[in-house]
């Protein structure tokens, strides 16, 4: 039984708990995170600034140096079964580009301007004598045209400066991709990029999902992106999971104040324009003392006495859709989290 | 609204703000751009980075002198006033910026910062008075006494876009072009200063240009939507009429591009998509800008520039398909 639930998992996190060491004191970055990541599928990442998504994802990677850094004592992260915590800097160049690749957030600023586009598609070939020249210039060009790049061929010749926004991300895609990994992390990967630029990158995510089988972590704040790419949410806060499930209960059958918190504050396409938007006072928790009790708890509109004293427990609302809230307990009062605006279009009719 | 019988408050006629890279090339920022607005309305103006929407706004304040064309404010061309009607143009147009971070300065205090225009405007002004107004300003966009001393740094990015916001309000403008006013902001955040703003313009009357690339948020606060293309106005409509019938193939392509947050709607609709990006601003051809993309484009539209006409109830369009 264990086994089968190992065999479906690709990648497992168990209480990660990632903080930081510095001057101001110890920032808890990722606390007490657990989630799973099956074949093929995409996992969204929401939440707003320096609420811990990009730390989680470069966890998996340990892309963070350490010190200053550290995980937490009961921190577990297994890939494929294998514990990637205590694994060795040896062992981690075989999984990283490999096994899990990484978009950064900043395409801008992650390509090497000094080397050529070719270059560094190959440079996760560095050191490996199995493959030949040709065979990696194959491989680089062959993943450049996979993304969707044009004349191939020229660009793998071309530096990131003659190339535009939407092309770099492209070639970032490319050089995450080309290792042939089975997860993909993509860091906010069109939140720089225009509207319809975007468009064309979340297309070819998209694609890529399909064609290859990749599983996909998507971290973003745009709930838009999410709703668009994602099969299943993980909603961040204060550096902790809040609320997770599939996309439809995540959107459509909210189970937290702050997930609804969001959805009611943004501005829609959909919406008219009498409406009032309904904006979350306050401003998110400092994680060098973060609360003991929930950590939305000071801008909760439905805060209770035990919200200040103690954590709240994993409450499932299904077996994909859990909540991190007290008002899930059953002798709590009963509050209606759905999407409000919804409601009050159709009783407009 | 009915705008037949009113007369705008700002009338914007061929304007074009040019920056010269070289001897051979000029970069168009804004190329031929011609609005009007209506006292106490909200135009939206939307379009993707470097289509020249903040180099509009800038132009509107006087923060950059315009190539060509004109800047109309009450009747009186912008770049023409002297004296007592310059200074109370400076005092009726104000600007809020784009990045809250950078707008204001780190060395003065939020007293400073907010009191600074009042002082220009009202030089005889006692300190008690001052402070008063300050505070009074401070309260409407939601801070306090406690944070009048404080420097700018020492708060987050919204509390600074209210503070940028409270520094325009400072001298009693009528008119402020809000330049990506919430989109340094979390979305948790944006609603606060949205709202605001909207209350704000009931209760002072205030007419707004709102800068945005985020047409969900534009669609939200605007009244008349203009959209830009490479330095040119490709669509100016009503808010409600542009987003249920949008006309020019850009503005469909934009709007379309919007993944809207509802999965159901953002994972069923049927997208139209654009190949290629925007190109480069400096020496464009003369003909339609959304040519080289636009999957309508005819030998016409390489040919010749497409005028802004009006299609009739006040919906212009400059495209080649429209006659
Ligand atoms: N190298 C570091 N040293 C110290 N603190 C850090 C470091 N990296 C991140 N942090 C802190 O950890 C917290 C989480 O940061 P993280 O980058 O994960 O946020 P995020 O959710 O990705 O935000 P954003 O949406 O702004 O990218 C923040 O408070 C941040 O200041
Ligand atoms: N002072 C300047 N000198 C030279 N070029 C400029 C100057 N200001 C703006 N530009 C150029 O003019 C074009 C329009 O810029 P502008 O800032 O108006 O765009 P925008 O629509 O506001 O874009 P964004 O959405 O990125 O803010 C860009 O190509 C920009 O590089
Ligand atoms: S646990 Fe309490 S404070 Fe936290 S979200 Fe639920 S109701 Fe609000
Ligand atoms: S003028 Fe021609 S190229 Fe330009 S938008 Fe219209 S149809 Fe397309
Ligand atoms: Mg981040
Ligand atoms: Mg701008």
């Amino acid at each position: 039984m264990e086994n089968m639930e190992k065999m479906e998992n690709l990648l497992e996190l168990r209480n990660v708990t990632f903080s930081f060491r510095t001057y101001g004191g110890v920032v808890q970055s990722v606390r007490d995170v657990s989630f799973n990541i099956k074949p093929g599928e995409i996992v969204g990442i929401v939440g707003e600034s320096g609420c811990g998504k990009s730390v989680t994802s470069q966890c998996i990677l340990k892309l963070n140096p350490q010190p200053p850094g550290f995980f937490g004592p009961d921190s577990s992260i297994k890939y494929k079964g294998e514990e990637i915590v205590t694994m060795s800097d040896k062992e981690m160049r075989k999984i990283r580009g490999k096994e899990i690749g990484f978009i950064f957030q900043d395409p801008m600023t992650s390509l090497n301007p000094t080397m050529k586009v070719g270059a560094q598609i190959e440079e996760i070939f560095v050191g490996d004598k199995s493959i030949s020249k040709a065979e990696k210039k194959r491989r680089a060009i062959e993943i450049l045209e996979l993304v969707g790049i044009n004349e191939a061929e020229r660009r793998y010749n071309q530096y990131p400066h003659e190339l535009s926004g939407g092309m770099k991300q492209r070639v970032m895609i490319a050089i995450a991709l080309v290792g042939r990994p089975s997860i993909v992390i993509a860091d906010e990967p069109t939140t720089s990029l225009d509207v319809t630029i975007e468009a064309q990158i979340l297309d070819l995510l998209k694609e890529l999902r399909e064609k290859l089988g990749i599983s996909i972590i998507l971290i973003t704040h745009d709930l838009g992106v999410i709703a668009k790419l994602c099969d299943r949410v993980l909603v961040m806060y204060g550096g902790k999971i809040i609320e997770h499930g599939d996309v439809g209960e995540i959107f459509y059958d909210t189970k937290h104040p702050y997930t609804n918190g969001l959805l009611n504050s943004i501005a829609r396409l959909s919406s008219s324009k009498d409406q009032k938007l309904t904006p979350i006072e306050g401003t998110p928790p400092d994680l060098f003392s973060p609360p003991k009790g929930c950590p939305f708890a000071a801008r909760c509109e439905h805060c209770m006495v035990i919200c200040k004293e103690q954590m709240p427990p994993e409450y499932e609302v299904t077996p994909t859709h859990k909540s991190y809230c007290w008002l899930m307990h059953p002798d709590a009062p009963k509050v209606d989290l759905t999407y409000k605006a919804v409601k009050e279009e159709v009783t407009n009719g | 609204m009915d705008n037949q019988n009113r007369t705008p408050i700002l009338q914007v006629k061929d304007l074009c703000k040019h920056f010269r890279i070289n001897k051979k090339a000029t970069l168009k920022a804004v190329d031929g751009v011609s609005f009007d607005i209506y006292e106490g309305e909200t135009v939206g103006l939307v379009g993707e980075s470097g289509c020249g929407k903040s180099t509009t706004g800038k132009c509107l304040v006087r923060l950059y002198e315009p190539t060509s064309g004109e800047v109309i404010y009450k009747g009186k061309d912008i770049t023409k006033l002297k004296g007592a009607e310059k200074k109370e143009f400076c005092k009726d147009v104000q600007m809020i910026f784009q990045n809250p971070y950078s707008s204001l300065n780190p060395r003065m205090t939020v007293k400073e910062i907010v009191g600074e225009g009042i002082k220009v405007h009202n030089p005889g002004i006692s300190d008690a008075d001052l402070e008063a107004k300050v505070l009074e300003l401070l309260e409407k966009v939601g801070l306090n006494k406690d944070h009048m001393s404080r420097f700018s740094h020492e708060f987050s990015g919204g509390q600074r876009q209210r503070i940028g916001i409270a520094r325009a309000l400072a001298v009693d403008p009528k008119f402020i072009v809000c330049d990506e006013p919430i989109s340094a902001l979390d979305v948790s955040i944006q609603a606060q200063v949205l709202n605001m703003l909207k209350e704000l313009q009931k209760e002072y009357g205030l007419t707004y240009l709102f800068v945005a690339h985020d047409l969900s948020v534009v669609k939200f606060i605007s009244d008349r939507v203009i959209v830009m293309y490479l330095g040119t106005i490709v669509e100016y409509a009503d808010a409600e009429e542009l987003y249920a019938n949008p006309m020019h193939p850009y503005t469909k392509v934009l709007l379309s591009s919007i993944p809207e947050a509802d999965p159901d709607i953002a994972k069923n609709s049927q997208r139209l998509t654009v190949k290629g990006e925007i190109p480069s601003p400096i020496n464009p051809k003369p003909c339609c800008r959304f040519a080289e993309r636009c999957p309508n484009a005819t030998e016409e539209c390489f040919k010749t520039m497409p005028e802004l006409k009006d299609l009739g109830n006040g919906h212009m369009i400059a495209c080649h398909l429209y006659k």
